[in-house]
């Protein structure tokens, strides 16, 4: 591409574009070797040469115009911006994926590739009723492979499912994300504690272990995802997103505990 | 014989769990069933090394995490899609619920035993469930980061997205 086409409003777009294709990809649950990767495979369909700083809970992105013999010439933008609330969506980081691909073969313009990367944020896969269920069972089979009996494993599922809808219900009217954490957990450990104290005994008599109810049920939300993107990040040498992910996932644990803990305390420890 | 009807149940438990995580990150529909696969394989191996074989439980977690990273690279071949997308549903089937509770309970009772009459054990038992869950989540991630980490794939993928507007 001749430096000619490359005016400054089109390499601002470009790399407006790119910073928020990246900063969606942060926020779906993808690790930093991966936006990078995707990020300068767009950019390079297009003539421009982005360097990249990932700090998870922001991006930072300088855009250069670069010539046939990579010499770089001396237009540059660098755009900054927060990352969105951390919402887990596998299926936006392998269509980004995809796009990227398609960039970088079709050579398609800027506008009609942010087009298709606004289609990409506004799908959702699964409805909400699909989610609780697959929360419910997943939680439910976990406390069957832990080795409780049919009764834990009921609880666990609406148990699980009341906290998730709890939590849901938190997120949505934009409070902060830590005390949905603690809330959820709470809520959840209420269920799965009276359980535990015998409440539910005279509908279907004792059940064998209602302690893997207890410490299954929460078990939807705890941070998969950022505690592994944490190591990959460590391996793959991108540190301060690694640390700054290792304690957002450790917190969030902190904060499942600290539900837990208040419902457990207010039953009395003694009794677990 | 009954650590073989043991093992099918832990197979379709698994395979439930993957499901149930792949719509919680929501991983596209298609692949879904790989994760399932791939989560009932790599718990009913963990289940049979530790239960069948007697292994230590984060040896056992091991294999089946890297049966799991290395299975994924092909399947993300054949599928075209990011390994990460179902290795990791599939891997958090493995987490280390009942050792994660028993060391928060020991924690607790750390802060709530008085001094008069302590228990000798507890902080024995505490470091021990501590450690062994943090153990068991870098085995977790060892798995997932392993099919990244060996084989790239450089060529392009087949592209699905839909051009028209």
């Amino acid at each position: 591409m001749k430096e000619k086409d490359l005016d400054d409003k089109k390499l601002y777009d470009i790399a407006n574009l790119t910073l928020d294709i990246g900063n969606f990809l942060l926020a779906s649950g993808a690790h930093c070797g991966r936006v990078s990767r995707n990020l300068s495979r767009i950019t390079e369909a297009w003539g421009v040469k982005v360097n990249i700083h990932i700090s998870f809970t922001g991006l930072l992105i300088t855009a250069q115009c670069k010539q046939a013999d990579e010499r770089e010439c001396g237009k540059a933008v660098t755009l900054y911006k927060k990352t969105k609330t951390y919402d887990i969506n596998f299926n936006a980081i392998n269509e980004i994926s995809q796009l990227s691909w398609l960039i970088a073969e079709q050579n398609i313009s800027v506008d009609k590739a942010r087009k298709l990367f606004n289609k990409i944020c506004s799908a959702k896969v699964y409805s909400t009723p699909t989610l609780l269920l697959g929360v419910g069972c997943s939680c439910a089979c976990l406390c069957l492979v832990a080795g409780g009996d049919w009764r834990d494993a009921l609880i666990a599922f609406f148990a699980s499912i009341t906290g998730m809808v709890v939590r849901m219900s938190i997120v949505k009217r934009n409070y902060n994300v830590m005390f949905s954490f603690v809330v959820a957990a709470f809520f959840t450990t209420l269920i799965t504690s009276l359980h535990f104290i015998g409440a539910f005994e005279s509908i279907w008599g004792v059940s064998v272990a209602p302690d893997r109810a207890l410490a299954t049920a929460v078990l939807y939300l705890v941070p998969g995802v950022p505690l592994t993107n944490s190591l990959i990040d460590l391996i793959e040498g991108y540190i301060p997103s690694a640390l700054v992910r290792a304690a957002f996932g450790a917190f969030i644990l902190l904060c499942i505990a600290v539900g837990m803990s208040i419902c457990i305390l207010f039953f009395g420890i003694n009794q677990f | 014989m009954n650590l073989v009807i043991a093992t099918i149940i832990d197979i379709f438990l698994g395979a439930i769990i993957a499901v149930g995580w792949s719509i919680l990150f929501n991983s596209p529909r298609k692949v879904v069933w790989i994760a399932a696969l791939l989560g009932g394989l790599g718990h009913s191996i963990r289940y049979l090394l530790a239960e069948g074989f007697g292994a230590h439980l984060v040896l056992a977690t091991l294999a089946g995490t890297i049966t799991i990273g290395l299975l994924g690279i092909i399947f993300s071949r054949k599928a075209d899609v990011p390994p990460v997308v179902f290795t990791m549903p599939a891997c958090i089937t493995m987490i280390p619920g009942m050792y994660a509770y028993h060391s928060m309970i020991g924690f607790i009772r750390i802060a709530e035993t008085g001094l008069q009459n302590p228990d000798p054990f507890l902080m024995a038992k505490t470091t021990h469930y501590f450690v062994t869950t943090i153990a068991l989540l870098f085995t977790l991630s060892i798995g997932i980061t392993l099919g990244s980490l060996l084989f790239r794939k450089k060529t392009p993928r087949k592209i699905e997205l839909n051009l028209k507007d």
